[in-house]
């Protein structure tokens, strides 16, 4: 039996100890949002916050994680709004195919609860551990630094939501 | 005068408004007026939201946002109120470019550009029709803005409110599109659709399917390709493994669990013998020196302009050289994966995929169950690249799922199944010779190809649906298809596109290719034949520029003089890059590439610091013509330069006794944040119909990289990955 806190609710689960987090997140606990990707550490897709630190879940065990809280890309937003992060990556468009992003994402929140003013190699550094086949680092770069300036950030991001009521609809399908 | 598009169908369930549209550019012969067929359809219903279902995939390209802007323009409605819906499998879908249900050639918006638009005019055009005729007064009198027939007196009722009426209201004959200074979304870069689920995480992928009673399996495969399964034991019990079953198929072994951990870890108690068979002899060091042999001799002709033995016999200068690239892998972020449940009698599948009209036909030659009784359900892709227009792990799955039957089956590849299971670019060698005319410019080009090609592999698989597909269909496809393939069986038009034509203007010139295959898979991987042609034939015109001491720049300005959006593109690209204007520490290369109907040109920005090959920027710019959305035709730049210079600077896929011997993201490394120079991206304006987004970009950023490396270090680098070690 292990119990840990996933997302701010209190999980226990009698799985085996050796399973990687990943595999008790998308398998067992059903929550798909975090990707595999490389099963070694290499790609970042299983990206999570152990802690409020970015880890790969992959790579780390269910009994690792014993009492400790894990935050998955579906734990990040709260009711009334999405993280800066997700603000932020839907004003840059930053997706293209969006494998890796929750992976990015989960990257980019933990960097910046961690350094909230990163320099371009404090940004290099952090997020070099995540993949992306689709070349979306400059976005993500863009992204970054939009919430680190959030006053302007802010702004447009609201105004870029105003004027897509989509976003919900797409949302649902 | 063009035959007509689109076609009124009358109304659907949920008492919608229904138009079925043809997408109807093609590669290969048009349809005849009278054998119209939808391939896509636009449901408007009563409560004004618009339903578009298309045949197209989303695997980052944006056709899910760009698409609904087509008909939401026309419709004068935001394309918020537009939803897109992957359709399922039917022939309805086929894809005009392609001849088939597939995404891929770039081909989306070439293809949807008229039919959708006109569709949507035709549906405005009609809905004001209803409301006039509802409202007693005089069409002329009434508009339709952003959801609402509006007449001049001010009265108003949303387009919902007519559907109704509009259902039996027969289409004009002269249908009237949007003057383009009136659009108010297409030329606009409206955020994607797919922005918010996918940054949520709540986007589902192909291995994000849940099903009630789900299993999970993956496949132990022969580590060399082709190699069968003899036998197999375990000391352990199906318990100990945590396992629910063990099932032999074709392609190897599955183990069968609860979850992807469990089966996987049972793998490594499982022992399997092997029949490796005559693959396990295949390495690509001999493949290299097989085609240099091969380059040696002649291949057969592709094209041939003017008299390109003069480079034999006439001219000063002549130059020759070597070029060799690798197989390369997609190694797309998801790995290839599928779910499947085979019931008495019907088979549903849910797939990542490109091509599900072909997923529906591999699943029908295993079970048998006829395609009517197979449904195809595509997720959105973790990208595709060409890697998902295949079937073998739709074939993995159904051949599980088939053993257990009504029980749903995950098939969950590994990255290391991914990387060593696919279907490679092609590699190549290739062989050039320049004669110089006095003034410098070339006198004569000469390019030998030698590669496998993707169709002569592939031909029978791309071919296969339509021989099991309805009669009607059947015939023009295949006979189109064959004639096709027929003519082209000795020069793969995949290997040789990106050379051949040659499209620079040298008078005399001949292309030639030899087919030869050592037998690994190869595939179509983004932007295909030219992702190495390119590399080829820009790099062997900067030599020719160095050779004769000229600017490498003002060298294709003169070879493309008759080629205007070329060459508009190619000054473009000069000018924001400062070329030959030295304010920039770094070394400078350029390169430019026509494909999938689109120009681009690009410039590097390169230092080499103890052999260290660091790209700072690359400018790059593109004329696809008429553009929809801005944004994502930069965002799809970005990503096919990330991608060639990820090939550029790092891949390479080599076989060593049958086996690849990269597996993981470590040997097969992909470039990353800290090596991501910055791009700077301009779209030339246009008016020409909309070409190519999503691969065009690749092709000249390798060689524009090898070009500024010669520039930064005197080394000509003739082969792939780069490397000054």
């Amino acid at each position: 039996m292990t119990s840990f806190v996933l997302n701010n609710n209190p999980i226990r689960l009698d799985v085996d100890l050796d399973m990687p987090l990943l595999w008790v997140i998308r398998d067992i606990l059903q929550l798909t949002g975090t990707k595999y990707g490389c099963g070694e550490g290499l790609c970042g897709a299983c990206t999570v916050l152990l802690d409020q630190k970015a880890i790969f879940s992959c790579m780390i065990s269910i009994a690792q994680v014993e009492g400790k809280q894990v935050t998955t890309i579906e734990g990040l937003a709260n009711r009334e709004s999405l993280h800066p992060v997700q603000q932020a990556w839907i004003a840059e468009n930053v997706s293209q195919c969006g494998y890796c992003q929750s992976g990015q994402i989960m990257s980019a929140v933990s960097l910046l609860s961690e350094t909230p003013q990163p320099d371009e190699q404090q940004i290099n550094a952090a997020m070099s551990k995540n993949l992306c086949r689709c070349g979306s680092y400059q976005r993500i770069k863009k992204a970054i630094r939009r919430v680190v300036t959030h006053e302007v950030g802010q702004q447009r991001i609201i105004q870029n939501v105003a004027t897509t009521g989509t976003l919900k609809q797409s949302d649902e399908t | 005068m063009k035959r007509r598009s689109f076609l009124k169908l009358g109304m659907g369930t949920g008492g919608c408004l229904v138009f079925g549209m043809s997408f109807s550019s093609s590669l290969f012969v048009q349809d005849k007026p009278s054998n119209f067929e939808p391939n896509a359809w636009i449901r408007i219903y009563p409560d004004n939201n618009i339903r578009l279902v298309v045949d197209r995939a989303e695997m980052g390209q944006g056709v899910m946002t760009a698409l609904p802007t087509l008909i939401a323009e026309e419709l004068d409605i935001a394309p918020t109120h537009v939803t897109l819906e992957f359709a399922g499998v039917d022939k309805a879908y086929i894809n005009p470019t392609n001849r088939s249900q597939v995404t891929g050639r770039s081909s989306s918006i070439r293809d949807a550009w008229h039919p959708l638009r006109e569709a949507g005019a035709a549906a405005r055009m009609v809905l004001i029709e209803a409301a006039a005729k509802t409202w007693n007064v005089n069409a002329a009198d009434c508009i339709a803005v952003e959801g609402y027939i509006r007449h001049n007196s001010g009265k108003q009722q949303t387009y919902g409110d007519f559907v109704q009426l509009a259902a039996r209201i027969p289409i004009p004959k002269t249908i009237i599109l949007k003057d383009k200074k009136n659009f108010k979304w297409i030329g606009h870069s409206i955020p994607r659709v797919d922005a918010l689920p996918k940054a949520t995480g709540k986007a589902e992928f192909g291995i994000d399917i849940i099903l009630p009673n789900m299993l999970i399996a993956v496949v132990i495969r022969c580590p060399v390709r082709f190699g069968k399964l003899k036998s197999y034991q375990t000391e352990k019990s199906l318990e100990e493994l945590h396992l629910v079953q063990i099932i032999v198929i074709p392609q190897g072994l599955a183990l069968i669990a609860t979850n992807y951990w469990h089966a996987r870890q049972a793998a490594k108690h499982v022992e399997i013998e092997w029949e490796e068979g005559s693959f396990a002899k295949a390495n690509t060091d001999n493949l290299k020196k097989k085609q240099q042999e091969l380059l040696k001799k002649n291949g057969d002709t592709v094209s041939s302009k003017g008299d390109a033995q003069l480079i034999i016999n006439f001219g000063k200068k002549t130059l020759e050289a070597y070029y060799q690239l690798p197989y390369l892998a997609h190694a797309t972020m998801e790995p290839m994966n599928c779910t499947a449940i085979v019931n008495q009698g019907s088979c549903e599948i849910w797939v990542p995929t490109q091509a599900p009209q072909h997923s529906q036909f591999v699943a029908h030659k295993i079970t048998g169950i006829r395609q009517k009784y197979i449904q195809v359900h595509t997720t959105f892709l973790g990208g595709g690249f060409g890697r998902r227009g295949e079937t073998d792990f739709v074939a993995e799955a159904v051949e599980i799922a088939k053993q257990l039957p009504g029980t749903p089956i995950k098939l969950v590849w590994s990255r290391e199944d991914d990387m060593q299971n696919d279907f490679y670019r092609p590699a190549s060698s290739h062989r050039l010779r320049a004669a110089m005319k006095e003034n410098g410019l070339p006198l004569a080009w000469y390019h030998h190809i030698v590669g496998p090609g993707i169709l002569v592999q592939n031909l029978p698989n791309l071919m296969a649906p339509k021989l099991g597909w309805l009669p009607d269909f059947l015939e023009d496809v295949t006979e189109d298809f064959t004639r096709y393939a027929m003519k082209n069986w000795t020069n793969d038009p995949t290997s040789t596109e990106g050379a051949s034509p040659l499209q620079y203007n040298i008078e005399n010139s001949k292309i030639e290719y030899t087919h030869h295959d050592m037998g690994l898979p190869v595939g179509f991987w983004r932007s295909v034949g030219s992702s190495y042609n390119a590399f080829v034939v820009e790099s062997f015109m900067d030599e020719i520029a160095h050779e004769v001491g000229r600017d490498s720049y003002e060298i294709r300005k003169e070879l493309l003089q008759k080629n205007t959006r070329a060459l508009a593109v190619l000054d473009k690209v000069a000018e924001i890059s400062a070329w030959g204007k030295n304010i920039t520490p770094y070394s400078l290369g350029i390169a430019q590439h026509y494909s999938m109907n689109t120009y681009v040109a690009q410039v590097v920005e390169v230092s080499v610091l103890k052999q260290q090959i660091k790209v700072h920027r690359v400018f790059c710019v593109v004329d696809c013509g008429y553009v929809i959305n801005p944004d994502i035709v930069v965002s799809q730049m970005e990503s096919s330069i990330v991608f060639g210079l990820t090939a550029a600077l790092y891949g390479e896929i080599t076989l060593d006794n049958g086996q690849v011997k990269e597996s993981n993201f470590d040997t097969y490394p992909l470039l990353r944040m800290d090596e991501m120079p910055e791009i700077e991206v301009y779209i030339m304006p246009s008016s020409h119909a909309p070409t190519g987004v999503g691969e065009p970009g690749t092709p000249p950023i390798a060689p524009a990289v090898a070009n500024a490396i010669f520039a930064a270090t005197g080394i000509r680098l003739r082969s792939l990955p780069l490397k000054l070690t």
